[in-house]
Parts: structure tokens; C-alpha cells; sequence
């Protein structure tokens, strides 16, 4: 790692920082239509709760405010001046460019290379795509590579990233001296919940932008004509659920299809009186595609696990649609009769499920590259801690102990989680995952030992480290460290490189299918 | 019977090539045997020597694997390496004297190490394959060695404080019969054959206490007995995570000696 | 809800616990080898070397065990050279794989030729107190023979029929016919004459006193000696005189000038004192050429002495100057090489002969300057020649060497003087070996020297290293045995007599008169013995079959009679037959996993000390 510092940005995003610790003024905020959609009894108490996560930030022209790539936190309202969105990359499907390749042990599940068609369950699908790597454009699709475009007071960009917890999809520079009200997370939760102008302002701005994109990456309407598109997106509904809040019910007939937009949805069927959780489903998955055309019952219930952002097709309404376009309705039942046959051919482990639930109640199936040590042949010898301490300097990245599944022990190592929720509160910006990897990285130049991603990472992956230099109080000064996957390292991670007997392994828990095979 | 399953190859090729590589270097024996006396010191024999004597380098050079795993890939590659190729290397060196007793002091050295070497690197072998498949199978607590101790205290603090709440009767037969016992760590050898050893015995005093306790207090003396438990499993822990760190002292110091003698013994080939 | 005990690790740490060491083990390790490795250097360095030692060697090189300098040399193994120390102090080589070819093949060409075997490559020491040094691995032997018994060829006297003539008559059949009308059973006849020895463990070579004379010498007496002319002989009381005979007047009678004998034992001294006295007469040459023989081989075993002196009794100035000496005459070696070596027509001897042509134009004898120019014309002849010469085969050489010895003992009888310079040439006449050229022996000679020098400088250093000398005692057999061959010979000379040169040999008539003299005198020997001409053949007892090979009869005895090896004895009527069928007879008891069959049990790699 690098130990180069630009002072000038690092001043830069510490004074940016400085500004977020100034909730925005009452009077600022009562007056943007943005809150008109309150009613005015309630409006300055939502105003003042939601104050705290609304900031006023001011840019110079030319000054950077997101980067293609970053994770925001935030959604942007401009209230003044211009803001230029500009695209480097061509970013023609959603999901394409290569998956990261995840050295040192963890699998590529072929169901997720581009174009693959995964799985063989007819109501369950898979987004083209579903990593860090796949970026929903956030943006007007009509800007092409290399384009630009002007956003202008009134404009609100960024909210889908942080939604969704995804990279921003373009750079957006202040075009002119520019004024923006920075909406962070909670911030902009709230204000959903409590007005539902707001929602539907943020809703309109993804069925613009987003949404028919979104429909595409769905096979069965991959080939499908634009019109039916553009009336599919007019007619679809934006719904959100709160953690633990069921969506489908199985027995129940299947009368929508839903399309995630965000968040993790748990997919599961009633085995006697247990929920067994069969697989879950996150942002670009889908379910319920065959009740679109044909009358089926649900074979699974449908529970949100966490916030979550569906698109709701209505059987009736597709009906109405596909009536006016007879020639897509047979196309669409040929896709159909091609997705039954491969639901006969389909076998589900009964042991899928099992893994399943415990990677659901854990938390690994967060995880694109998790560290497992098969204590079975694992004989102690620590020689996996030893060759992380060596490639980093002396110091390992991770701890022998943790939970113990059958005879895996987890160890204390990073996930490398889909949506890390450590990159959240940095206050400097240390720990960062570029696009197009996998490894979360923390900066130790950076790094001030805050310490809030060690607090927020649920499973305490992240240690906080002291270092030999002495704070002004006296203290050491402390530094995160966490795994990085051995990323500068050519070989891949030390520790399954290390591991005498092979007892250490890298899987992603996003293919449950190859988690059975390698964990067996 | 796991003690089969244990043994079975992880490689199984790499068996395969060894046991083709000795029938081999057994047959270049019987050729040259045949065609000429065998004598250590020239010919045949005295490749037969080199061969072992470039092989024990090579093992003694397997630490050189945490710098540099790169060379063989992994240190999985290594360990396959190191263990298989020093089975060959003591047949290397039976077939280098001819399959002939030592006629002296030195040669009985150099000959007994090899042996003892090589034996208990098997014995290392057996051990780093049958105490995690024990450790793994049979037992639920997984622990650190060095934090062993510390967990020991804070089990201990655990079932204070548990009984620091229930009855004098019962408080009374925690401190006598069972605190002392919780409290200190017991490593033991027995543990290598039987992982479970002790624990039915162990608890017998605890689990009549439950039939004793009423109602509320049962709660308490289940809580005791599965930290008592959980305490077995780390002496368990204890002493087997200790073997496998403690075998390495047979093998590894009687490997410097050897390969001091042997540079001694090339020496004095040369010299003489 | 009740405690469960825990899946994993109870709790988590929050700071990474420290490493242990990884060089824990590795570092007592290393100590432990480089403190093995000092400790045996020290032990080295302070002179105690058994530590490091394969093993200890045997009982009889214990004592030189604590110094390795004594057989070793540092870089170079064991040499030849220490073990000929002790073991050949004379430096004959006769231990080394040259002597061996030519012990057995006796071709010196063949020997020159054959591989250098280190002794160390057979005789491996440091395997214990009583390992048995001399037995010798059988695959050594393989190298350059055949594997096993059953490859064995016939053997060489058979194969060839290549028996000398026993020299004497014995036919077989007629003494067993004898010994049956006695009583003695054919199974019982040999033993009777093949006596089985006690000490010898073999059989008690055949004697006239212990064998022949119960049947042959009845009374003592072999038989008589019919009249025979007084001038021809010498009279009895004539050698009684010179102390030659037992004179026992009552044995001989005189009438009209004629003497006989009426008792003749077995090797009576009168009869063989007339023997040589006409042989001498007769065949003067033929005794000439014993003679010669008998002197070359004297002077080469005084020579053999001399050189037998170890090289132990010589202190440093002397073995310095020894090693100057043999400088000296490997240079002159090197030298009459070149000078021969390469030119078809030998310049130096010609340069010689040149001289004697000039003296004997100047003397003035006719016939010798006939002869001369003669000579003179035969070798411009061979100058011209640009063939080479081929080597002689062996029976021309034999004659030529009879003609030189004639010669030289010519010479020697008309110039004392040339005494030193006769012998000289005698002992290099009998070096010379059928089919080889000069300048090969000069080589042999060369070679020789060189490995005597070899031998010097070596002593030279280990004096110097300070290491002692092998004891004088060392060469004691190998001296008696030279001394006891020595004896031998004076004695034969003795018998033969003086130089039988300036004797004209009888011609004609009076040649025929004295074989028949001879033939009277020696009747009653040649019912046995065989006269050839006026030389009685030597009696070689038992014509070895094994000619280089050892046989003992005693455990063979055990196993079997004499028949089942030596069938056809009781029809055999020459002694020359051998009555033996060969090496299937040994084959059939000698086979693998019945007795054993390995070259040791009869043969000898080395050949004996004094041959």
C-alpha cells in the first residue's frame, strides 16, 4: 500500500467532512418544494428530525462532488448554480464488464458471468450480474460514453446509490458555483417514509432513469418490443417493506411480479411448521415471473430481511398490456414454456437450504470472498496468521477465532461484504473499494482511528490496531486493519496460500450451489 | 474406522508417484547389485548417497516455505514434498549401504537418526491428520492455546457469579467439589485416544446434584454443568493443540544433528 | 434458556494475539548440528580421528589404527603404495592385478595391458576387529572372469593337452595288477602310494624310499651296473677323493679294465657323477646352457635379495639418495626407449658392431673376417628392409637363448674379467620373454623403477610426516624364501660343475662309445627314468592339473573314493595320461545350493612370494 499522501485532497475531504457536521437551517429547507408534500401540521417536526442528516454544501466550479466508482451515502438536491454529470465508461448493460477475479480459493460461480442464465427456477431469477461490479446507471440514460450532461437547481442525483448502496455511476463535477443540500441515508429514509411527495419524487426518478433498464436485465423481457417496455414502466409500482415484513405468502395465488430494487428479500417454503430458507434474492433478482402468465399458486413466501425497494407488476396489469400487443404475449409464453421445461430438469439440494440458513442467520451471505478453515484437517499451526502478518508488514489482518459451522470455523477475516456497511461513516475516506474489486480496503495513511467501521461492522471483522506513535493526550494512535485479499500480492492471500494441509478457504457465498460442493 | 479414514492420502497421486519412484530406486539396486559388488562409497552406491544426502537438504530447507512459497506454489506443494521425499530419502540411504548393518560408532549414528527422523515425521504426520479430525468431530468448543488459559478464568468467573446467586447449599458444593476443579486446567495424554476421556466421570457428581436441586436452582446446575463441559473440551483442546506443538521437538532437533553429521560424513569421504 | 456449551471460539479477541516464534525449533536445531560438527572437528584436529571412522579396522591393523596418515592420503584415498608398505616391502608389484595377469596368462604383454586394480577396491577395511580382510567379494571377480562355476571352462592343461612329460615311466595298470595279486583291494591300491598327509592335508608326494623302493629297491639295491670301460669313467676312489662319493670298495669290481658295480641304490652318487662327467663330454653345450641358467638365476635371486631390503632400514640421507639413484636409471631407460623406439633400423647397436668389424679387419684371421663380412652383408641387408621385423616365434627363441648362454659362458671362460658384464647379460637373457620386443621390456623395466620410485618418495614423506617404519620382521619369510631358492641353485651348480667351455665335444665314434658307456652305466636307472641322450629328464611329480589353482584332497577324500574322480586309472598305461576328466567331474558336486562354488575355494588372486 502506498503510503503517499496528497495532503491537499486529504484537507479538502476533511473540510468537506466539517460541513456535514452542520445540519441546514429550518427556514432553508421549509421553503424547497421538497417538503411540500407535508402536510403542514407535521411538516417542522419531519423538518426537524430529519435536519440533522440534511447539510448545506457549497462546490467552486469545477470542483469534484461525486466520483465515478465512490459509494455515496447521500442523495444531492441542487438548489443553486449547475452541476455537470459526466460518464467515462461506456456502461451498456447493466452488469457488464468482467467480475473481478477472486484469487487465492474463492469460486466464481459460472451462473454469474455475463449473459449465463442462472438457476433453473422458474419464478426466481438472478440479475445479470449481481456484485459490487454492477452499477445502475443512477443517471438520464441518454448520456453516452464520454458524454455529458447538465443537471440544474431542482435536480436530485446520488439517492440511488445510497439506496442501494451501490458506486456512483458517473462523475459529477459543480459546473458553475454550485449550492447543494446534502441528504444523507437516515436522512433520506425518513423523509420517504414521512412524505409521500417525497417517495414519489425519488420513485419518479428511478422509473425515469432506471427502471426499464432494470426490466431488461429480466429474461423474459429481455427481447421484448420497447413499447411494451415503456407502458410496463408507467404501469409499475414502487413498493417498499420494512425489515421482517413478509411480501408473498406461499399457498397464496401469485398475482405480481416483483423485481428488487434494493435491499435482501428471504425466499422461503414451509417444510411442517420451520421456515427453511431456500435462497434470497437482492437488487436486480425477481420473482413470481411465471404467475405473469400463467396461473400459479406461490411456491415460496416472499420476507423482506432488511429495507427493501421492490418494482410490483400486477398480473392485471401485464394482462392489459399484453392485450394491446397479442404478438409479445406469445413470445412471452414461449420464454415460459422453455423456463418449465428446465423446471423439471431442476434438483434442489435439501442441503442448500440448510447452508443457507446459516449463512442467511450469520450474516456470510454478505460475503463475496469469506475465509473458512476446515478445522478437520486444520492442525493449529498458525502458519495462515504468519504468512498474512508477513505480506502485511508484520501484522496479521485476522484472528483463528469465531464461529464454528459443522467442522468450518469462520475466523474473524473480513467478508468483503456485497454492501459493505463499514464504508459508511469514515470520516476521511480511508476505507474505500475501488471499482471493478472485490477487496475493501482501508488506507492506513488515512486512517485516523475513528474506529466507527470497526463499531459498524456486525461480526467485528475490523480490528483497531495501535500504533507506536503517541497521541497529544498520550494515547497510541490506532489504525483499522482489516483483510484486504491480499490484493498487491501476486499470488493471492497468504493465508490459503500458507495453509500446509489446504485447510484454508475462499468462497463466495453467492453461488450456494458451489458453497455445497466446496464445503462438503 | 476413522483411524483408516485418517490415514488415507490427500494426494493420492503423489503416493502413486512415490511408491513408483521406490520400486524404481529398488530396481536400479538390484541391477547394480548384480552387476558389480556394492560399495557405498563408488558408483551406484555413492549416487545412491548423494541423492539422500541432496534430499535432506532439500527437507531440512522446508521452512524456507513461509518467505518463499512461491517456488513450489503453495505450502500445501511443500508439506507433499517434504513428507513423501523423505520417505525416499531413507530408502536412499538403506539402499546407499547396501542394506547392511553399521560396521561403527558413526555410521550407527547417522543411520539411527535417519530412522529416527524419518519415523517421527510419520509419527508427525499421523498426529496432524487424527487430532484435527478428534478435535473437529467429537468436540464443539474451538479455542486459541494461548487464550486458553484466559478462557479457563473467565469460565471460572462465569460459574462464580452463577452460583453467586443460588443456594448456600449449593453454593457450598460448587466451592468444595467442583470450583477447584473447574479452575484449573487439566491437560492430559489420555485425551489423545479417547477426546471425551473423563467427562462422564467428571460430571457424575454434577448431574446427581440436578436430581437434588428444586425447581429454580436446576436451571443453575444445567448453566454449571455445561460450562463445566465446556471447560473439558478446552483441557481437551489444551493438550492436544499442545502435542501438536510440542512433536516437533523429536523431529526437528534430531534433523540438525543428522545434517550435522552428515556434512561431517561427506568431509570425511572427501578427505579420506 | 439454558446455557448451550459453544459452537467456535467463547468470545471474540479484539486485538491480534502475538506469534509464536517460528524459528523455535529450527534454531536448537541448527545448534545442535554445528555443536556436533565442532565437537568431531576438534576431535580431528587434536588427533583423535575413531570418532569420525566407519568402523573400526581389523585386529592386525589395529595398532596403526590411531593415525589414518599410516594407509590414507588426504584427497586420495588409500594407495597401493601404504599397503606395499608392509605388505610387498620388497616393491616385486606382485601384488598388484599386473602380476596377477601374467600369474595367470603369462603373457607380460597381456599383463601390460591389464587394468590398474587399487587393493582398497577388493580389500575394504574399517568393518570390525575380526572381519576377514582377504575374503574378496565373488562379484569382483565377475568383472573381468565369468559369473559363475557352471561358466567354468575346462581346464587349461586339458583343454590344450598341454602336460609336460612326467619323466619318468609308470604305467598304472601294472602296479594295481601287483598290488591286487597282494591282496589289496582296487579300491585300497592308491592309497597305498597317494598317501593322504597329516599336516599337509593333502597327499604325501610320492617318494622313491617311501613308495617305490618296498618293491623296486629290494635289499636296497636298484639293480647293477654291468662292466663298463675304466677310461671312460672316473674311478670311485678318484671322487672318493674330491669327496664327492661314499666310496664303498666291497661294491665295485675291476676286471681287465673294466669297472661295475654290483649294488646301485637310488640316485647312487658314482653313477650320477659319471652321468654329468660324460654329459659334459658329450653335450657340452646343453651344459653350457644349464649352467647358465643356473647362474643367470643365481645372480637375479642375489639381486632379488639385495633389492628385498625394506626401505625401513634406510634413514632419510640414504632413502634421499636411493630416490636420486632411481632417477638416474629411469632417465637412462627413458633414453635407450627413444633410441629405439621409432627407427627401422637400429642405429646404435650398428654403430658397435662397426667397431668390432674394424678390430677383426685389423687382426688378421681370415675366417673371422669372412664371417665378418658376412655379418656385414646380412645387416646392410635388414638396414634396407623397411618391414618390420616380426617377433621370433617361441621355439627359435628358445634356441637363440641357448646359443647366447653358450656364448656367454664362452666369453666368460676367456676373459675373467668380463665376469660382471656376463652376468649381467645372463639375467637380462632370462628377463627376455618369447614375443616381446626389446624396447616393451625396457618399459617393463622402466615401469618397474618408477613404481620403486614411487615407492621411495612416498617413505620419504611419511618420514617426514613422522610416521614410524614398518618393522624389518615383515620381510623375513619373503628373504628365506629367496635365500632357500638361492641354496638351491649354488647347490645344482654345484653338482653340474665348472664351465664346461674349452670342451670339444665328442664326435663320431667316440661319442658312440661313451652312450653306450652311458647306456650301461644306466641301465637299472632307465627301467623308470628317461635319458635323452646323455641328459636324464627331470622328474616332475603329479603334473598339476590345477596349475594355478590350489586343490586340497583330504575333505574330497571324505566325500568319495578315488575312483569317481579318477576314473580309468587301472587301464591307464602312460604316465602321461592324466586320468582325470575335467572340470565336469569338479561340477558335479560343486553347483549353486549344494557345495560351494565360489573362486576363492580354489583359487589365489595373488601369486606366491617366491615363485
Amino acid at each position: 500500500m502506498s503510503l503517499a499522501v496528497d495532503k491537499a485532497a486529504l484537507r479538502e475531504r476533511y473540510e468537506r467532512r466539517l460541513q456535514l457536521m452542520v445540519p441546514a437551517e429550518m427556514e432553508q429547507l421549509r421553503s424547497l418544494p421538497l417538503f411540500s408534500g407535508i402536510p403542514e401540521k407535521a411538516r417542522d417536526k419531519v423538518i426537524e428530525k430529519v435536519r440533522k442528516y440534511i447539510h448545506l454544501c457549497s462546490f467552486a466550479p469545477q470542483e469534484e462532488v461525486l466520483r465515478e466508482g465512490d459509494y455515496g451515502d447521500s442523495a444531492y438536491y441542487i438548489v443553486q448554480g449547475s452541476a455537470e454529470v459526466v460518464l467515462k465508461k461506456a456502461m451498456a448493460d447493466v452488469g457488464a464488464g468482467p467480475r473481478p477475479e477472486v484469487r487465492g480459493g474463492a469460486h466464481v460461480p459460472p451462473a454469474q458471468r455475463p449473459g449465463a442464465r442462472p438457476g433453473a427456477e422458474t419464478m426466481v431469477g438472478r440479475g445479470a450480474g449481481t456484485s459490487a461490479t454492477v452499477i445502475l446507471s443512477a443517471f438520464p440514460a441518454e448520456i453516452a460514453p464520454g458524454g455529458r450532461t447538465v443537471l440544474g437547481p431542482g435536480e436530485i442525483f446520488g439517492e440511488i446509490s445510497a439506496l442501494s448502496r451501490y458506486p456512483i455511476s458517473a462523475t459529477v463535477r459543480a459546473d458553475t458555483k454550485l449550492t447543494l443540500l446534502q441528504m444523507r441515508l437516515p436522512g433520506l429514509r425518513m423523509l420517504s417514509a414521512a412524505s409521500k411527495e417525497f417517495k414519489k419524487f425519488l420513485d419518479s426518478r428511478y422509473r425515469e432513469r432506471t427502471l426499464a433498464r432494470h426490466l431488461r436485465s429480466v429474461g423474459l423481457f429481455a427481447e421484448v418490443d420497447e413499447r411494451v417496455i415503456e407502458t410496463i414502466k408507467q404501469r409499475a409500482e414502487l413498493v417498499s417493506f420494512e425489515p421482517g415484513q413478509r411480501i408473498a405468502e406461499e399457498g397464496t395465488p401469485a398475482d405480481a411480479f416483483y423485481l428488487v430494487r434494493g435491499g435482501y428479500v428471504k425466499l422461503s417454503v414451509t417444510a411442517g411448521t420451520v421456515d427453511l430458507a431456500v435462497t434470497y434474492l437482492r437488487t436486480g433478482d425477481f420473482a413470481g415471473e411465471a404467475a405473469l402468465v400463467l396461473d400459479e399458486v406461490w411456491p415460496f413466501s416472499l420476507q423482506a430481511l432488511e429495507h427493501v425497494e421492490l418494482v410490483k407488476l400486477a398480473k392485471d396489469d401485464l394482462k392489459k398490456i399484453l392485450a394491446s400487443f397479442p404478438a409479445i404475449e406469445e413470445q412471452l409464453w414461449w420464454e415460459m414454456v422453455a423456463r418449465l421445461k428446465l423446471r423439471g430438469i431442476a434438483t434442489r439440494n435439501p442441503a442448500t437450504s440448510e447452508y443457507l440458513q446459516m449463512a442467511m442467520d450469520t450474516g456470510l451471505i454478505h460475503g463475496e470472498s469469506v475465509l473458512l478453515i476446515d478445522l478437520s484437517t486444520c492442525t493449529r499451526c498458525d502458519e495462515c496468521v504468519r504468512g498474512c502478518a508477513n505480506a502485511h508488514g508484520g501484522q496479521p489482518r485476522f484472528i483463528r477465532e469465531g464461529e464454528r459451522y459443522r467442522n468450518w470455523l469462520v475466523p474473524t477475516a473480513c467478508y468483503q461484504c456485497t454492501d459493505p456497511v463499514c464504508m459508511m461513516d469514515c470520516p476521511t475516506g480511508a476505507i474505500t473499494r475501488a471499482v471493478g474489486t472485490l477487496e475493501v480496503q482501508i488506507n492506513p495513511a488515512t486512517c485516523i482511528g475513528c474506529g466507527n467501521c470497526a463499531s459498524r461492522c456486525p461480526w467485528g471483522n475490523i480490528i483497531m490496531v495501535e500504533m507506536e506513535e503517541r497521541r497529544p493526550d498520550g494515547k497510541h494512535v490506532e489504525v483499522a486493519s482489516k483483510c484486504d485479499l491480499c490484493f498487491d500480492r501476486p499470488e493471492g492471500p497468504a493465508c490459503v496460500q500458507m495453509c500446509p494441509h489446504g485447510s484454508a478457504l475462499r468462497v463466495s457465498f453467492k453461488d450456494m450451489e458451489r458453497v455445497i460442493t466446496t464445503l462438503r | 474406522m476413522r483411524v483408516a479414514q485418517v490415514l488415507r492420502p490427500k494426494q493420492p497421486r503423489n503416493l502413486q508417484v512415490t511408491l513408483g519412484l521406490s520400486a524404481g530406486l529398488l530396481l536400479v539396486y538390484a541391477l547394480g547389485s548384480h552387476l558389480t559388488p556394492w560399495s557405498p562409497k563408488r558408483g551406484f552406491g555413492l549416487g545412491f548417497g548423494v541423492f539422500a544426502a541432496l534430499a535432506f537438504v532439500f527437507e531440512m530447507s522446508y521452512p524456507a516455505r513461509r518467505p518463499a512459497a512461491r517456488p513450489l506454489f503453495t505450502a500445501k506443494n511443500w508439506i507433499q514434498a517434504h513428507v513423501y521425499l523423505g520417505v525416499v530419502a531413507l530408502l536412499a540411504i538403506v539402499i546407499h549401504v547396501g542394506f547392511n548393518w553399521p560396521k561403527g560408532a558413526f555410521g550407527w549414528w547417522l543411520l539411527m537418526l535417519s530412522v529416527w527422523t524419518t519415523l517421527t515425521g510419520l509419527l508427525g504426520v499421523w498426529l496432524q491428520k487424527w487430532i484435527p479430525s478428534t478435535l473437529a468431530e467429537v468436540l464443539q468448543v474451538e479455542a486459541l492455546y494461548e487464550r486458553i488459559p484466559a478462557l479457563v478464568e473467565q469460565l471460572v468467573a462465569e460459574a462464580d457469579g452463577l452460583m453467586s446467586e443460588s443456594s448456600d447449599m449449593l453454593e457450598r458444593f460448587y466451592r468444595t467439589e467442583v470450583r477447584d476443579r473447574l479452575a484449573k486446567l487439566a491437560p492430559s495424554w489420555g485425551f489423545l485416544l479417547d477426546v471425551r476421556g473423563g467427562r462422564e466421570r467428571a460430571l457424575e457428581p454434577l448431574r446427581r446434584m440436578v436430581g437434588f436441586a428444586d425447581a429454580e436452582e436446576k436451571a443453575l446446575v444445567e448453566d454449571l454443568l455445561s460450562i463445566y463441559t465446556e471447560k473439558m473440551e478446552l483441557d481437551a483442546q489444551y493438550s492436544l493443540q499442545g502435542i501438536l506443538r510440542r512433536w516437533l521437538w523429536l523431529h526437528v532437533p534430531a534433523a540438525g544433528l543428522l545434517m550435522g553429521l552428515i556434512v561431517i560424513h561427506v568431509l570425511t569421504w572427501f578427505w579420506y | 434458556m439454558a446455557r448451550q456449551v459453544r459452537w467456535g471460539t467463547p468470545g471474540k479477541s479484539d486485538h491480534y494475539p502475538p506469534l509464536r516464534n517460528p524459528w523455535v525449533f529450527l534454531g536448537p536445531a541448527l545448534l545442535l548440528g554445528a555443536a556436533a560438527m565442532g565437537l568431531l572437528l576438534l576431535f580431528w584436529i587434536g588427533g583423535f580421528r575413531t570418532p569420525v571412522a566407519p568402523g573400526a579396522v581389523i585386529g592386525q591393523h589395529a595398532n596403526i589404527e590411531a593415525r589414518c596418515e599410516e594407509c590414507h592420503t588426504p584427497r586420495a584415498g588409500v594407495s597401493d603404495t601404504r599397503c606395499q608398505r608392509c605388505h610387498d616391502p620388497a616393491g616385486a608389484g606382485r601384488l598388484n592385478n599386473a602380476a596377477h595377469v601374467l600369474f595367470g596368462s603369462g603373457d607380460p604383454r597381456k599383463a601390460a595391458a591389464a587394468p590398474r586394480v587399487d587393493c582398497a577396491h577388493c580389500h575394504i577395511d574399517h568393518r570390525g576387529r575380526s572381519w576377514a580382510l582377504t575374503r574378496v567379494d565373488e562379484g569382483q571377480c565377475s568383472q573381468c572372469h565369468f559369473r559363475t562355476f557352471s561358466a567354468h571352462p575346462q581346464f587349461a592343461v586339458l583343454r590344450n593337452h598341454s602336460t609336460q612329460a612326467p619323466g619318468i615311466r609308470f604305467p598304472h595298470d601294472r602296479h594295481v595288477a601287483e598290488l591286487a595279486k597282494l591282496g589289496v583291494v582296487e579300491k585300497d591300491s592308491c592309497i597305498k602310494c597317494h598317501e593322504p598327509s597329516g599336516p599337509a592335508r593333502d597327499l604325501e608326494p610320492i617318494s622313491f624310499d617311501r613308495h617305490c623302493a618296498s618293491c623296486h629297491a629290494k635289499e636296497g639295491s636298484v639293480g647293477l651296473v654291468e662292466p663298463i670301460p675304466q677310461a671312460l669313467l672316473i674311478a670311485p676312489d678318484a671322487l672318493a677323493a674330491q669327496g664327492q662319493v661314499n666310496f664303498r670298495p666291497d661294491e665295485f669290481e675291476t676286471s681287465r679294465g673294466r669297472i661295475n658295480k654290483t649294488f646301485v641304490r637310488h640316485k647312487d652318487d658314482w653313477v650320477l657323477a659319471n652321468l654329468r662327467k660324460m654329459r659334459r663330454n658329450i653335450d657340452p653345450e646343453g651344459c653350457a646352457v644349464e649352467r647358465g641358467a643356473l647362474l643367470a638365476r643365481e645372480s637375479q635371486l642375489r639381486r632379488k635379495l639385495a633389492l628385498s631390503a625394506p626401505l625401513a632400514g634406510l634413514d632419510l640421507p640414504a632413502l634421499q639418495g636411493r630416490e636420486a639413484a632411481l632417477d638416474s636409471e629411469i632417465k637412462g631407460a627413458e633414453a635407450r626407449i627413444r633410441a629405439q623406439g621409432g627407427a627401422a633400423d637400429p642405429p646404435a647397436g650398428l654403430a658397435r658392431l662397426d667397431e668390432v668389424f674394424s678390430a677383426v679387419a685389423r687382426s688378421g684371421d681370415a675366417a673371422a673376417k669372412a664371417e665378418a663380412a658376412r655379418l656385414r652383408g646380412e645387416i646392410e641387408a635388414l638396414r634396407g628392409a623397411t618391414a618390420v621385423p616380426a617377433g621370433l616365434p617361441a621355439e627359435d627363441v628358445e634356441a637363440r637363448k641357448r646359443e647366447l648362454l653358450a656364448l656367454l659362458d664362452a666369453v666368460e671362460a676367456a676373459d675373467p674379467a668380463l665376469k660382471v658384464r656376463a652376468e649381467d647379460l645372463r639375467r637380462r637373457l632370462l628377463a627376455f620373454n618369447p614375443g616381446e620386443v626389446g624396447v616393451e621390456m625396457l618399459a617393463r623395466v622402466r615401469d618397474q623403477r618408477m613404481a620403486e620410485r614411487a615407492r621411495v618418495r612416498d617413505e620419504i614423506i611419511l618420514r617426514q610426516a613422522g610416521i614410524a617404519s614398518p618393522p624389518a620382521a615383515l620381510l623375513v619369510a619373503e628373504q628365506r624364501a629367496i635365500r632357500d631358492a638361492l641354496l638351491e641353485t649354488r647347490r645344482r651348480l654345484r653338482e653340474i660343475g665348472e664351465a664346461a667351455s674349452g670342451t670339444q665335444a665328442l664326435a663320431g665314434e667316440a661319442k658312440a662309445v661313451s652312450l653306450q658307456a652311458l647306456g650301461v652305466l644306466t641301465a637299472a636307472c632307465q627301467k623308470c627314468h628317461i635319458l635323452d641322450g646323455p641328459t636324464m629328464l627331470p622328474v616332475r611329480p603329479a603334473n598339476p592339473v590345477l596349475a594355478r589353482a590350489t586343490f586340497v584332497h583330504a575333505p574330497h577324500l571324505l566325500q568319495a573314493d578315488c575312483a569317481r574322480c579318477h576314473a580309468g586309472v587301472e587301464r591307464s598305461k602312460q604316465a602321461t595320461e592324466l586320468n582325470f576328466k575335467g572340470v565336469e567331474s569338479c561340477q558335479e558336486c560343486h553347483r549353486p545350493r549344494r557345495v560351494r562354488q565360489d573362486c576363492q575355494s580354489c583359487h589365489r588372486y595373488h601369486p606366491r612370494a617366491m615363485p
